[in-house]
């Protein structure tokens, strides 16, 4: 046990590591951040994954040698625990050297003393063996055992851990109202699928019919919620809402609200012709405030079209012409944007969210607002005919979960007995005596003794009454 | 929606709570000091007249945000000293007597109050996501588990300071002339302790060397470790549910049960010292002393959970209720 009791603290200060340093599953621009502020430490750092220290070789290799320790002193008290059910307390032998002892002369004949001390016993849920002229009463077995579910537990919720890393998918999807998405290895923005996950994604589709946002005064959010379909091969199965902490789940999969944006919906059109019409998901820029996107549209001429976009949902202007946004509610929605002829070098990938602008020269720069337009010259116009909300989607499937559930039952169900309860044994043996019975009473406790010594003496007195009753009634 | 005259009486019965407590502690001090047993009956009362406004402060507060009070960490430092104080008047000072243990208390408690307020949140309702019935139980758990930790280790502290007087008061005796016929306690290794020391037998206070003063009044170091144990092991399963109901709300509310995010990650850390604590006192070699250390780290730990993540380390916990 001192090397579980080592490792134990071990991995508790190899977890406090991923504290100290940013990590790259929680929060990836942050480790940038570091690794620019600390330029000549980030080798060393990247090389012991401080930056991913809970996914890294040494964290890995302390819970498994912790586990190791702990299946090395599990599996024999298993052994321990199926012996000391079947042994049972020694009824022969004598009595005096034990721990509690007590001895004295009571009215009544042995068989009448047994009865009740057996009675009295078995009152106290002690389990009772009795012989001739001696019973013995053990009980406090659910400690040993609750120790060991407890320790097996975190086995099996290890397990469940693995299932669901392995054979689960965690992805995000951001969906405008009025689309929809299907869950299928295509549809999300990011996604991160166990190595044993296949392809068995489900295929159903979810689409966002409306999205509602509401707020307390001081703009503080009190509601978000996604008013959605679900359909499967183009058939609705049911309508509902998923709100944080109220996900959908259908076939093992999970939707959870996540996020939500602004999506202003944007028309190109050159000589009349429309070239691109659609909402365009557009992202809080922390530092401004402003809503960032961008629109590429390949088939303007001469030269392909890019445009920055910068939405204000309720434009506000300080004093030094700062635009900021007075609220989070759309009461003034302005789009600024700022062109780009050239190249947008779409044959090599990119995101959806910036431009490319190493062949592209700056054009125009304009606003408007909902329902505005703006002329670019080349027949090119814009328009801003509508401002849409999207909501975005934490979609997952942890087939280990239910599995982690009965884990941590486990867990909790082992504890309290195995921190509660303590094992111990009590005898009794009445001999024939010239004036009734001579009774022992002795007791032994495994641990607790303290606690044992007054439960011993309530025992006793309990005993005696009983003999003491018994033995009016002859009287 | 907020009631801001309710919200107003909540603050300053919080203040006047304040107070009342650093004056409870001060009395305290001077029982301890004087030994005085009226200053330490003054203190009991100004105690009992603190968690009164304080409990009044803390259902003021639900009342005028019209939800449980344990929303931000503002509220919920507050629930753990409260719980802290009355477990103090109701099993440490009823049950035990152990009058003694005032001034530590105190301490934690006005100290969990400070940080409480260093992390002021005005009342308000709940951001989304904090709105859950996994949240209630969670955090009800987190608050109990806390301020049951928080009594186990001052427990923990006076078997420490006890300890370390009979062994002072023991090695006095051993030096002497007697010392060759009698080997002194064994550090570490409490079921051999052959006396003890503070019980109400004097002779045996006098066999050992004396232990005198505000020492000889409280139990002995075995009996603190005792407490101190069985304190722990209350504390414990509620501290495991707690983790494991975060987990849930976890699991509904973000999408992933557990994301090391610095919270969990501390919550982790503070379970694993504690079970460590727990093994410990099991464990040849690290009985008494050792363990205690290792619960007192354990508390530390505690600690760093609530305040240092809230005020230094930025996660998904640290929007409860701080900017």
């Amino acid at each position: 046990m001192r090397t579980a009791l080592i490792l134990l603290f071990v991995l508790a200060a190899g977890a406090s590591v991923g504290s100290l340093f940013p990590q790259r599953p929680v929060n990836a621009l942050r480790v940038q951040d570091w690794i620019g502020a600390h330029p000549s430490w980030a080798p060393l750092a990247e090389r012991f994954g401080l930056f991913d220290v809970y996914g890294s070789w040494w964290f890995t290799a302390i819970y498994v040698l912790l586990l190791v320790s702990v299946v090395g002193c599990i599996v024999p008290r298993y052994r321990g625990l199926f012996r000391q059910l079947r042994s049972k307390p020694r009824l022969d032998g004598p009595l005096d050297g034990l721990p509690q002892y007590k001895a004295s002369i009571v009215v009544a004949p042995p068989e009448r003393v047994l009865d009740d001390a057996e009675r009295a016993l078995k009152r106290g849920r002690y389990s009772v063996t009795r012989t001739d002229g001696t019973i013995a009463g053990e009980k406090g077995h659910t400690r040993e055992a609750g120790s060991i579910v407890f320790h097996t537990a975190f086995l099996l919720l290890l397990v469940g851990i693995v299932l669901g890393k392995g054979f689960g998918f965690t992805g995000q999807v951001a969906v405008v109202e009025g689309d929809r998405f299907t869950d299928t290895y295509v549809a999300y923005d990011s996604l991160r699928e166990g190595r044993f996950f296949g392809d068995r994604h489900r295929g159903f589709s979810v689409q966002l019919n409306s999205f509602d946002v509401s707020f307390q005064p001081n703009f503080v959010p009190k509601e978000f919620v996604s008013h959605i379909g679900l359909y499967e091969d183009g058939k609705l199965i049911r309508t509902g809402r998923i709100r944080v902490n109220e996900p959908l789940v259908y076939r093992g999969v999970n939707v959870f609200q996540l996020a939500w944006g602004w999506a202003p919906r944007v028309v190109v059109r050159q000589n009349g012709k429309v070239l691109a019409d659609a909402p365009v998901i557009v992202l809080q820029d922390n530092r401004t405030g402003a809503w960032r996107g961008v629109v590429k549209v390949p088939q303007t001429k001469p030269g392909q079209l890019g445009l920055d976009l910068y939405l204000y949902n309720d434009l506000e202007v300080t004093q030094a012409d700062v635009p900021f946004n007075r609220s989070p509610l759309a009461r003034r929605p302005v789009m600024f944007f700022q062109s780009f002829r050239g190249d947008l070098g779409l044959v090599r990938p990119q995101s959806v969210y910036t431009l490319d602008k190493t062949a592209m020269i700056p054009g125009d720069v304009g606003g408007m607002p909902l329902g505005g337009n703006a002329d670019l010259g080349d027949g090119i116009t814009i328009s801003f005919p509508e401002l849409k909300q999207y909501s975005v989607f934490a979609v997952s499937s942890d087939p280990g979960v239910p599995l982690m559930l009965g884990a941590a039952i486990l867990i909790l169900v082992g504890l309290l007995p195995a921190l509660y309860s303590s094992r111990r044994r009590v005898w009794v043996r009445a001999n024939a005596d010239a004036s009734g019975s001579r009774v022992e009473v002795a007791g032994q406790a495994f641990q607790r003794k303290g606690a044992f010594e007054e439960e011993f003496k309530t025992i006793v007195r309990n005993l005696d009454l009983d003999v003491n009753r018994s033995a009016t009634r002859d009287g | 929606m907020v009631d801001s005259s309710l919200a107003s009486t909540s603050d300053t019965l919080f203040w006047v709570a304040l107070v009342v407590y650093a004056m409870a502690l001060a009395a305290f001090i001077a029982a301890m000091a004087y030994r005085k047993s009226g200053a330490a009956t003054i203190a009991t009362v100004l105690t009992g007249i603190g968690a009164a406004a304080h409990a009044g402060s803390i259902a003021t507060r639900g009342l005028a945000a019209g939800r449980v009070p344990w929303g931000n960490m503002y509220e919920y430092s507050s629930m753990i000293a409260l719980l802290l104080v009355i477990g103090y008047l109701l099993i440490v000072d009823a049950k035990f007597k152990l009058r003694e243990l005032g001034p530590f208390v105190m301490a934690i408690a006005l100290v969990t109050l400070g940080f409480g307020r260093k992390l002021y949140a005005p009342a308000g309702p709940l951001v989304p996501a904090l709105n859950s019935w996994w949240l209630k139980v969670h955090v009800i758990a987190a608050i109990t588990a806390s301020s049951t930790f928080s009594i186990g280790f001052i427990f923990t502290l006076m078997y420490l300071f006890k300890d370390r007087v009979e062994r002072k008061a023991a090695s006095v005796f051993g030096g002497s002339t007697v010392g060759a016929a009698y080997a002194g306690p064994t550090v570490g290794d409490k079921e051999t302790f052959p006396v003890d020391y503070a019980s109400s037998d004097p002779d045996s206070t006098k066999r050992a060397g004396e232990v005198r003063g505000f020492w000889a009044r409280l139990p002995s170091a075995e009996k603190f470790d005792t407490l101190a144990f069985r304190t722990h092991a209350i504390a414990f399963p509620i501290w495991t549910f707690a983790v494991i109901a975060g987990a849930v709300w976890a699991s509904k509310a973000w999408g992933r049960y557990w994301g090391w995010d610095p919270k969990e990650t501390w919550a982790f850390i503070t379970w694993t010292i504690y079970a460590g604590y727990l093994h410990a006192r099991a464990t040849a070699g690290w009985r008494g002393r050792k363990a205690a250390w290792v619960a007192a780290a354990g508390f530390v730990s505690l600690w760093i959970t609530y305040y240092v993540v809230n005020l230094w380390i930025v996660g998904l916990h640290s929007y409860a209720g701080v900017k």
